[in-house]
C-alpha cells in the first residue's frame, strides 16, 4: 500500500459530497471509521527530521517511523515497555531500535505535538469485489492543552495497492473531470501541527550559524558571535536543568567555551576590564559543569568499556559504574542548586545587558572599529603559525603534555574558523575544516584516552581495601587501564601521517590566498625564504 | 525471510484453506507475508479474489527480477500479498528440467523477494514433480495436512519414502490432521495411533466444518469472516505452533 495523492479539501462536507458523487461511478464499500491519536517526537536538535522521519506514537498501533514527505511508514514497533520511552534503548529490541540508535545516538526524544486523525476509509472494488484502491477521508486536528481541538486540515487521500497501480490513474481522471486536483506539494500533517503551535524544524542546532559582513566593525562582529553562543546557552538551559539527556549540558558547555575563546582571542574590541570580568564569570560557569560532564562522558562509555573486558571482569566494572551513577546523582543536585542561585542568574543577566548595550566606550579598544575581515585574517594566520611550529616539532618521544597543548591550540583555531567562516568562500573553508577535523580527531582521542586513564588510576588508588568487592573492582579497572594504553599507543602512531594532511601544497595555497603569505604554512615559509635568497 | 510450504500429494485435504488461513494469520501478526499460489487450479487466488495478469512467462518469472515482482498483487488485508496462480505454471517442470541444479532453483527465486517479505507461504501443487521437489528443498518448514483415514496415512508414508529416497531431511516436515470428524471412530483411532507413533504430527486438529467449506462463498480467510468459530480458533492454534517452529 502506498499513498499516491492527497487532495486538500476546504471542509469535511466537500469530502462527503465528493464521495457521494464517486459512488455513482465506482463501487465503494466503507470501513468502520477510526479515530487515531498520535504524538509525534523528535530530539531537541531534530535528528529524525533531518533524516526525513517523524517518530509517531499512535494508540495501540505502537511506534512508527514515517517519512516526512510521503507519510509512508518505514518501520514500526509494538508499544515500548516504558510508557514514555526517551532513548533508543527504551524501545523494543529489533530493527526499529537499531534505526533509532543510528539516528539518535545519545539524544532523547521529546514530544512535539499531539494530533487526532479521524479517518473514513472506502474500498474501491472491481467486479470480483476485490479492493483495488483505498480512499481515505481524513480530518486532522491538533490537541491543545486548553480549549477545543484545532482543526488542521481536511483531505482526501488515494492509496494504491500493489499490482493495481493503474487504478489510480483511472480515479484521478474521474476526479479531474469533477474539477478536483491534488495538492502540488503535499505536506505531512505533523508539519501542519508544528506550524499551528509555532514550532519550526531546526529551530535549534548545536552548529554555529553566523553571518558576518567583511566590512562590519570587529566589535559588531564580536557581538554577533557572542550573541549566538549566548542563545545556545539559553536554549539549552531548560533541558540541562531537567536533565533530559547529556547533550543539553554538553552544548551549553561548548557555548561557554566558545564565549571564553572569543573573549580572549578577539582582543581590543571591548574594554579590557569588562572582558576580564566576563572571562572570570564564564570560567566559573565552566567549572560549575565540569564534574557533571566528566561523569556523563564515563557513563556514556559504559557499553564500550564492557566490550573491552572479558566477561568475568564485567561485574567489577558494573560496580564502578554504580559508583559513578551515585556520584552523578549527587553532582546533579548540587548543580541544579547552583544554577538556581543568584550568581548564575546574575552572570547571565549581566552578559545579556552587556551584549545589548550599544554605548560601550570605544576608548582603549584599538580594534573595535577595524573591519572584521582584517581581524579574522590576522587571528587565523597567527593561530596557524603557532600550530605549525608546535606540530612539526612533535615526534614519537614528545611528552603527552605537548600534544595536549597542541590540541588546545587546534580547538582555538577551530572556533576562530567557525566564527568567521561566513567571510570566506564556503568550498575553501570546507576543505580546510575537513583536514583539520581529522587531525583534531586524533588529538581529541589521545586526550580522551589520557584523561580516562588518569581518572581511572585515581579511582583505583582510592578504592578502600575494606570494601568487600574491592578485588573484582580493582581487577576490572586495572585491565581497563592497560587496554586504554594499548589504544592510545595505536592512535598516536597516526599523528604524523594525519598532520602531513595540512602540510600539502593545496592546503598551503588556500591559506595563503585567504590568510596572507606571512609564513602561514611551512611550505610557503620555505618558498618565501628561497625567494629571499634569490 | 522464512519459507513455509503446504503440501500433500493428495488433493482435497484442506491444503489451500490452510495456506490462505495461515497466510492471513501470519500477516495479522505483523509479518509481511507473500502467498505463492503454485497450484495451477488457483484456489488460493480465487479465495483472495485475485486474478493473475495475462502475460505469464514462467521462464521470465523464475529469474525473479522486475517481471516477477510485477506479478505480485496486494490482497485486501494489510501485510498480505499474493503471487497468483497461472495455468502456465503447469509447465514449470519442463522448465526446471532444462536448468542446472534443477532441484534447487526455486529457493533462489524466492530469495529475490527477501527484502519485501518476512514469510513466504507456498501453496504447492498436489503431485510429486520436480517443482514439488524444488518446493521441499526451498522450504524451512513443510506442512502436510492429513485426513485421518487409512488411505491418507498411506499417502503420508509415500511422501516420507520419497524424502528418504531423494535425501531430503524429513525433520523439516510437520503433519497435522485436517477435516477431522470427531464423531467418526476411524478418525479418532487413526489420530490416536499416528500421534503415538509419529512425532512429526502436531497436536492441532482442524475440524471438518461448514464454516471452512463456506470459504468458497465468502472468498475470504475464515478468521476474517468467522473469527470466533471453533475452526478459526484451531487455525490460530496451528499458526501459533507453526510460527514457533519457524522462529526456532
Amino acid at each position: 500500500m502506498k499513498l499516491q495523492e492527497t487532495y486538500i479539501l476546504p471542509d469535511h462536507t466537500v469530502g462527503k459530497n465528493l464521495l457521494a458523487e464517486l459512488k455513482r461511478v465506482y463501487p465503494l464499500k466503507s470501513l468502520t471509521p477510526v479515530s487515531q491519536r498520535q504524538t509525534s517526537f523528535d530530539s531537541f536538535d531534530w535528528r529524525l527530521y533531518q533524516k526525513g522521519y517523524f517518530l509517531i506514537d499512535q494508540d495501540e498501533d505502537g511506534f512508527q517511523l514515517r517519512k516526512t514527505n510521503t507519510d509512508e511508514c518505514w518501520l514500526h514497533t509494538v508499544k515500548a515497555e516504558k510508557d514514555t520511552p526517551q532513548f533508543w534503548w527504551d524501545f523494543p529490541k529489533g530493527k526499529f531500535q537499531k534505526a533509532l540508535k543510528d539516528i539518535l545516538d545519545v539524544r532523547a526524544v521529546l514530544p512535539l505535538a499531539e494530533t487526532i486523525r479521524d479517518l473514513e476509509t472506502y474500498r474501491c472494488l472491481n467486479s470480483d469485489s476485490k479492493t483495488v484502491l483505498r480512499l481515505h477521508l481524513e480530518d486532522v486536528s491538533l490537541v491543545q492543552a486548553e480549549g477545543e481541538n484545532k482543526s488542521l486540515r481536511h483531505a482526501l487521500q488515494i492509496e494504491s495497492l500493489r499490482g493495481y497501480e493503474s487504478e489510480v490513474d483511472r480515479l484521478k481522471e474521474i476526479l479531474d473531470r469533477m474539477g478536483v486536483f491534488p495538492e502540488s506539494r503535499p505536506r505531512h500533517f505533523v508539519m501542519a501541527a508544528l506550524e499551528a503551535i509555532g514550532k519550526r524544524p531546526f529551530d535549534y542546532s548545536s552548529k554555529i550559524d553566523i553571518k558576518l559582513n567583511p566590512l562590519m566593525s570587529s566589535r559588531e562582529a564580536a557581538r554577533i558571535i557572542h550573541r549566538h553562543s549566548f542563545d545556545v546557552m539559553c536554549k539549552n538551559e531548560e533541558g540541562m536543568l531537567a536533565d533530559i539527556d547529556s547533550e543539553f549540558l554538553h552544548d551549553f558547555r561548548v557555548a561557554v567555551r566558545r564565549t571564553r575563546s572569543a573573549l580572549s582571542l578577539v582582543k581590543g574590541v571591548f574594554p579590557q576590564a569588562q572582558v576580564d570580568r566576563f572571562k572570570n564569570d564564564f570560567s566559573y560557569l565552566g567549572r560549575l559543569t565540569n564534574k557533571m560532564r566528566d561523569l556523563d562522558v564515563y557513563l556514556l562509555k559504559r557499553e564500550r568499556y564492557r566490550g573491552m573486558l572479558p566477561g568475568n571482569l564485567r561485574p567489577g566494572l558494573d560496580l564502578f559504574f554504580e559508583d559513578l551513577s551515585t556520584q552523578r546523582t549527587e553532582e546533579y543536585k548540587k548543580f541544579v542548586k547552583n544554577v538556581r542561585n543568584g550568581k548564575y542568574k546574575s552572570i547571565m543577566k549581566a552578559w545579556n545587558s552587556f551584549l545589548e548595550n550599544n554605548n560601550v566606550p570605544i576608548a582603549d579598544c584599538p580594534n573595535a572599529e577595524l573591519p572584521v575581515i582584517n581581524t579574522a585574517q590576522e587571528l587565523i594566520a597567527k593561530r596557524f603559525r603557532k600550530i605549525y611550529r608546535e606540530g612539526l616539532a612533535i615526534n614519537d618521544l614528545t611528552p603527552e603534555e605537548r600534544l595536549h597543548e597542541l590540541r588546545i591550540d587546534f580547538k582555538k583555531l577551530r572556533y576562530l574558523i567557525e566564527f568567521f567562516r561566513s567571510l570566506y568562500p564556503a568550498k575553501d573553508i570546507a576543505f580546510i575544516v575537513k583536514k583539520l577535523r581529522r587531525l583534531q580527531g586524533v588529538l581529541g582521542d589521545l586526550n580522551d584516552l589520557f584523561v580516562q586513564q588518569e581518572t581511572l588510576n585515581q579511582y583505583l588508588s582510592e578504592i578502600s581495601p575494606q570494601r568487600k568487592d574491592a578485588i573484582p573492582l580493582a581487577a576490572s579497572i586495572g585491565v581497563l587501564v592497560s587496554a586504554l594504553q594499548r589504544e592510545k599507543d595505536s592512535v598516536r602512531t597516526h599523528f604524523s601521517e594525519t598532520f602531513s594532511g595540512i602540510c600539502d601544497k593545496k592546503f598551503a595555497a588556500i591559506l595563503e590566498l585567504h590568510f596572507g603569505g606571512k609564513a602561514t604554512s611551512p611550505l610557503t615559509a620555505r618558498s618565501s625564504k628561497k625567494r629571499a635568497i634569490k | 525471510m522464512k519459507v513455509l510450504s503446504i503440501y500433500n500429494i493428495k488433493g482435497g485435504v484442506g491444503k489451500t484453506a490452510s495456506a490462505v488461513n495461515l497466510s492471513y494469520l501470519a500477516s495479522q501478526d505483523g509479518l509481511r507475508t507473500l502467498l505463492c499460489d503454485f497450484d495451477p487450479q488457483g484456489a488460493s487466488s480465487y479465495y483472495l479474489r485475485i486474478k493473475s495478469g495475462n502475460k505469464m512467462k514462467p521462464a521470465k518469472l523464475l529469474k525473479g527480477g522486475n517481471f516477477a515482482h510485477k506479478q505480485i498483487k496486494e490482497s485486501d488485508y494489510p501485510n498480505l500479498d499474493l503471487l497468483p496462480a497461472h495455468l502456465a505454471y503447469r509447465n514449470f517442470d519442463l522448465l526446471l528440467d532444462k536448468q542446472k541444479r534443477s532441484n534447487r532453483r526455486l529457493r533462489e527465486f524466492l530469495d529475490s523477494f527477501s527484502e519485501d517479505y518476512d514469510l513466504i507461504i507456498v501453496d504447492a501443487p498436489p503431485n510429486i514433480t520436480l517443482l514439488s521437489e524444488n518446493i521441499f528443498r526451498a522450504s524451512d518448514l513443510i506442512l502436510i495436512p492429513v485426513i485421518p483415514t487409512t488411505l491418507s496415512i498411506l499417502t503420508y508414508q509415500q511422501i516420507r519414502k520419497f524424502f528418504k529416497k531423494e535425501k531430503i531431511a524429513f525433520n523439516r516436515v510437520r503433519a497435522f490432521f485436517s477435516m477431522v470428524e470427531k464423531r467418526k471412530k476411524l478418525h479418532r483411532e487413526t489420530i490416536e495411533q499416528m500421534q503415538a507413533e509419529d512425532d512429526h504430527f502436531l497436536p492441532v486438529q482442524i475440524p471438518m466444518a461448514s464454516v471452512v467449506e463456506r470459504m468458497g462463498l465468502h472468498r475470504e480467510p475464515v478468521p476474517a469472516y468467522a473469527a470466533s468459530s471453533p475452526a478459526s480458533k484451531t487455525y490460530s492454534e496451528l499458526w501459533k505452533s507453526v510460527s514457533k517452529i519457524l522462529d526456532d
